[in-house]
């Protein structure tokens, strides 16, 4: 009822308590698309753009929505799940993100960003390092580009990204190892001596 | 800088927020989609009608330079004044209740005051702007939240507006995004204003068809409901109605009696709601309750609250209301 759900909403209940609540009270289930919904857009508007994302985003609560009684009630943040829902969804555009990160790479204009930017910016925000950046990432294994991008753009731990990706996280560490590494390549090595991992570790 | 901190900032500048086309599709995609879970286990519509007021503002088209109106047409009276039809609540003979020689009920009795005194409230348009303030005082486990909100709506609440991020945003009922017609809403609609003509005079065949309307919008009853479910069910439509809308008189007034009519509803007395002595009704749930709290003097709608299973309690009381001339209009 109204108060029940206000407050489980207003008092800050868990992600799990509003999916167990969700389950005999639906409408519930719009506490999670309001948390979470605006960074996960803002997740895949990264990756692949603007007008597949609203697409994406809709599936990737409506498949939520249908799962909820499948989901782990010792997960009290369900970040991980939706993340990793939305990287399965990323994963059949796997071929227009890439496209985009060539082209960026080779031109320096980066279709993903154009629309939040207005047109001086955009054609000289991409500098050095977006463009080599964006040829590495149209270099790396999907899967090494999936956990790498969890880390960086979804703010996910290695052992959130771990659960997103239904992985262990040893291999997480492993996948971050390479992808970092071939980024660092792209980048020249101008800096090698990231201490990231070892912070999160 | 080292290659995860370029990276992070790398397309930094996408904003972040969910899109109205976003939210839309999704909607649109649950309500259309052969979902047997929907309709598995009933909703409750006031939870719904709630929540769905933080959606607003993501579904809604600014209005911003439309609410440059005058101000207040109307002020609903106030809690700490007895409306002026008040005198006669005593000498309201309901329909057909209360037989001579008979003492009525403490339910009844407090039925037909409150149905008496809706009878001298103002008469409204359905598409009279209503403003209301409400505070929301809730607990949660350990958690606590207590918050007011502003809300403008129609009478019938087809319309409805709130201020997002400084900016005043307009969610139009059965209508997505951009205006096209299509029902929307996270879950079919309860209860429709325009129903409410039709229902029955007699609280008894009110309070069945009541919970009618709450069973087939998948209003449902309580978690741990403890009466019958069309008990819990009419109890639920009335508080949506009477919090949600503004009713005609005689139909507020239908309202009240009808609760005086639902088995299981008894009497909560000296109740003090935001420092007013108020009175109510409280149908009970297994470990907990839900209560429809109206002030002792005017009799006029106040708050709902309650306690349910899983520590969760809390309320929400309309703190002001008043008829205006338009979303974003205070009075």
């Amino acid at each position: 009822m109204m108060i029940q759900s206000r407050v489980s909403a207003e008092t800050g209940a868990a992600d799990a308590e509003v999916i167990q609540l969700s389950r005999h009270e639906p409408e519930a289930f719009e506490i999670l698309f309001r948390r979470h919904a605006g960074h996960i857009q803002r997740y895949v508007v990264r990756r692949l753009g603007a007008d597949a994302a609203d697409d994406l985003v809709a599936e990737t609560f409506l498949l939520a929505f249908r799962q909820r009684d499948r989901y782990d009630m010792a997960r009290a943040d369900a970040r991980p799940w939706l993340y990793g829902i939305v990287t399965n969804l990323i994963g059949s555009h796997r071929r227009a993100e890439v496209r985009q990160y060539r082209a960026l790479a080779r031109t320096g204009t980066d279709p993903v960003t154009e629309p939040f930017t207005d047109r001086v910016d955009a054609a000289v925000s991409a500098g050095a390092a977006n463009k080599q950046l964006a040829a590495a990432l149209a270099g790396l294994p999907a899967a090494h580009r999936d956990t790498l991008l969890l880390v960086a753009w979804g703010d996910l731990s290695y052992e959130e990204a771990a659960a997103a990706l239904g992985v262990p996280v040893g291999t997480v560490r492993s996948r971050l190892s390479r992808a970092r590494s071939r980024l660092r390549r792209a980048l020249g090595d101008a800096d090698p001596s990231s201490t990231k991992e070892e912070n999160q570790a | 800088m080292n290659e995860m901190d370029l990276l992070s900032r790398m397309r930094d500048e996408v904003p972040l927020g969910v899109s109205p086309r976003a939210e839309h599709l999704f909607r649109t995609a649950l309500l259309e989609s052969d979902n047997p879970e929907r309709p598995a286990v009933p909703s409750r519509h006031s939870g719904r009608r709630r929540a769905r007021v933080a959606w607003r503002p993501v579904l809604a088209v600014s209005l911003t330079a439309a609410v440059a109106a005058a101000v207040v047409v109307t002020v609903l009276p106030s809690r700490g004044q007895a409306p002026a039809g008040h005198q006669a609540a005593s000498g309201l003979q309901a329909r057909g209740r209360a037989p001579s020689g008979q003492p009525a009920s403490p339910v009844k009795l407090l039925a037909d005051r409150a149905a008496a005194a809706a009878l001298s409230g103002p008469d409204v348009q359905p598409g009279q702007w209503v403003y209301r303030e409400t505070e929301l005082s809730g607990k949660a486990g350990k958690s606590e939240k207590n918050g007011s909100q502003e809300l403008w709506s129609t009478a019938d609440d087809n319309t409805e507006a709130s201020y997002y991020n400084g900016k005043l945003s307009i969610y139009y009922r059965g209508r997505n995004y951009d205006g096209v017609q299509g029902g929307v809403d996270f879950f079919p609609e309860a209860v429709g204003y325009d129903s409410l003509g039709s229902l029955p005079a007699q609280p008894g065949a009110l309070v069945k068809r009541l919970a009618e309307i709450g069973a087939r919008s998948n209003t449902g009853e309580p978690a741990g409901c403890s009466q019958s479910r069309s008990s819990c069910t009419a109890f639920l439509v009335i508080s949506e109605l009477l919090s949600s809308y503004v009713m005609p008189p005689a139909l507020t007034a239908e309202m009240y009696q009808a609760l005086g009519d639902i088995p299981g509803v008894s009497v909560v007395s000296n109740v003090d709601v935001a420092g007013q002595p108020c009175t109510g009704f409280r149908i009970p749930l297994t470990g907990g309750y839900v209560e429809l709290i109206i002030n002792s003097s005017t009799y006029q709608y106040v708050a709902t609250q309650g306690s349910f299973p899983g520590g969760v309690q809390g309320s929400i009381v309309v703190a002001s209301q008043a008829l205006v001339s338009g979303p974003g209009v205070r009075p």
